[in-house]
């Protein structure tokens, strides 16, 4: 019972960072039908230049809330900011392509973050200073840190604000609009071209904070962090339909969900031959069964050429 | 560079130079539209006045989409030019000239399937840059109550007619000063046709200019006082539409008698 509880914590932690990723996968995916390889690598430039910025901020003595703001701000810029410039000279120039083009552009550019990143960062895993002093309580028999708690607020409001601003918005009507049929949006004076580098712009922002998210919770970044990571987000896209806003959110949740309970259990079904170093396995079975199974996702619409 | 040399049937038009009024709002010159190397409009000419009511009309395949979405900057030319107040547009991007005034209503109506109706007329007005829409919307919703019974229902499910006077009220809500409609009566019943007439008459009314296209050649010429005949990608005839309508080759070809 303890540890169901305590894989059920850490899977909607798990869960909701993996849904703040989906989310850029699935909007892109929605918005220009290209599987943007490269996303995941954004989640690693967020944590790795995030710790960069914090280590810089707090050598120079400022106190730890004013450098986690700083280095917060200072990730999501440079993401969102290379999330736009991998748009426009990346994936722009080859909008009426066949799709194979972009697609294996989007495996190039991954390649290139994650060379670059090995080139600014090293190869090494990069530790956390232990400044992070979290505050862990018994719930019912599960601990629970504040930190996770601040993950899963931090996720939950970043995600009512996104649905609010897709759903309420003149900008969210153009980013549904341009989505459904970017021609007639152009032809209602909506700037088409804008639209999608915003949605870029809200994607790889998301991401810095997901990988901000992971630094603080697992302690260290990697510049091949993003690889995985980036996989098993895009399996939770998947999951709950790609293209689908609340779909990717419904996924991610699921996937940490199942891969934090089916981790904890393993080694008990399995008599001990598998451990929870297994648990990556999980995503994929997830991923395989989906599109065996149900390739519109949960919250997909059916049309073949989803998924 | 890719323009071709003015065809002999130009000089039919170019006398004329198809124009209903002096000082046009909207001036067109040898417009070439060409796919992967066919030519769809092989030098086309007009010219339409402030305010005017005309119409292109012409059979299957002859060219008419292709001029309003050239016109509209949904089409790269291959040669020619476009004036629209004086000032060239062809190298815009859509958005940009649909914020300048002008508004395509596609062949095929174009909704937005998965908005509502309300957020598919609202968005006609990205293209007016800030101004107030909320007078437009509610002539819309007076003029057409069908729309405003039907504010939160998904524009996919609305009927074929339903959905052309959304696709229209969606044009009027960017408040343009060139409306180009493309087939408005395409597959619709007769009833619904004059209700959709009535609805572009009284955006004329208001002082906007209508560039029409139909098949229907009856209907069009009826609704629009200047005419041109678009044949093979030429303009093969002009002239003032009830002239027109009772011209012969017009008669024969295009009206069925
Ligand atoms: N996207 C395209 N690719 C290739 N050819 C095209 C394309 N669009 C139009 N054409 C061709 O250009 C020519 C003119 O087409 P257009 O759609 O302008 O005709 P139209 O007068 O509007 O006909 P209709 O009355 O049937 O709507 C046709 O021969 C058509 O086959
Ligand atoms: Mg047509």
């Amino acid at each position: 019972m303890d540890i169901f509880i305590q894989q059920l914590v850490n899977g909607v932690v798990l869960g909701s960072i993996y849904a703040l990723v989906a989310l850029g996968y699935t909007m892109v995916y929605g918005i220009l039908g290209l599987i943007n390889f490269a996303h995941g690598d954004l989640v690693m430039v967020g944590a790795l230049s995030a710790l960069a910025l914090l280590k810089v901020c707090l050598a120079v003595g400022l106190g730890l809330p004013a450098s986690l703001a700083l280095a917060t701000l200072g990730a999501v810029l440079l993401c969102g900011g290379l999330g736009v410039l991998i748009e426009r000279v990346a994936y722009r120039p080859l909008r009426s392509a066949p799709k194979l083009a972009p697609l294996i552009t989007a495996i190039g550019v991954s390649i290139l973050i994650e060379y670059g990143a090995a080139m600014i960062w090293s190869k090494q895993y990069l530790a956390l200073p232990p400044v992070i002093q979290s505050t862990t309580w018994q719930l019912a028999g599960a601990a629970i840190t504040d930190l996770q708690v601040a993950i899963v607020v931090m996720a939950s409001v970043l995600m009512a604000g996104l649905l609010w601003l897709i759903r309420a918005t003149p900008l969210g009507v153009a980013m549904r609009a341009t989505e459904q049929n970017a021609e007639v949006a152009g032809l209602m004076g909506i700037d088409t071209h804008r639209v999608i580098a915003i949605t870029f712009l809200i994607g790889s922002g998301l991401a810095a904070l997901a990988g901000i998210m992971v630094l603080l919770y697992y302690g260290v970044a990697h510049y091949f962090m993003g690889f995985m990571l980036g996989l098993k987000a895009f399996t939770a896209a998947v999951l709950g339909g790609i293209g689908s806003v609340p779909g990717a959110m419904l996924g991610g949740l699921l996937l940490g969900l199942i891969e934090s309970l089916g981790a904890g259990y393993v080694g008990e079904l399995t008599g001990g031959v598998f451990g929870s170093n297994y648990r990556d396995v999980f995503a994929f079975i997830v991923l395989i069964l989906v599109l065996v199974l149900r390739p519109a996702g949960l919250l997909g619409t059916a049309s073949g050429e989803r998924a | 560079m890719t323009a071709l040399p003015a065809p002999d049937d130009r000089a039919v038009t170019d006398s004329t130079a198809a124009r209903a009024v002096a000082a046009p709002v909207l001036e067109v010159r040898d417009l070439h539209v060409s796919y992967g190397g066919v030519a769809a409009l092989k030098g086309v000419d007009l010219a339409v006045s402030a305010g005017a009511r005309v119409c292109v009309i012409g059979a299957n395949g002859a060219g008419k989409s292709s001029l309003l979405r050239a016109l509209a900057g949904l089409e790269p030319l291959a040669g020619g030019s476009i004036c629209w107040r004086g000032e060239r547009i062809d190298h815009l991007p859509s958005f940009e000239r649909a914020r300048r005034g002008i508004s395509l209503v596609p062949e095929g109506r174009g909704v937005f399937a998965r908005l509502t109706v309300q957020e598919n007329i609202r968005i006609g007005g990205h293209a007016r840059r800030g101004q107030s829409m909320t007078t437009d919307i509610d002539r819309v919703y007076s003029l057409m109550p069908r729309l405003a019974q039907r504010r939160t229902q998904l524009a996919g499910t609305l009927s074929g007619g339903e959905q052309q006077m959304l696709a229209i009220g969606r044009a009027m809500v960017a408040a343009p000063e060139l409306l180009l409609l493309d087939e408005p009566s395409m597959g619709l019943a007769p009833m619904m046709v004059q209700t959709i007439f009535e609805v572009i008459a009284g955006i004329a009314q208001a002082g906007v200019t209508i560039l029409l296209v139909e098949q229907n050649a009856r209907l069009a010429l009826r609704s629009t006082t200047w005419a041109w005949v678009l044949d093979g990608g030429r303009v093969l005839l002009s002239g003032d539409s009830s002239g027109l309508a009772d011209d012969p080759r017009v008669r024969a070809a295009y009206l069925g008698d």
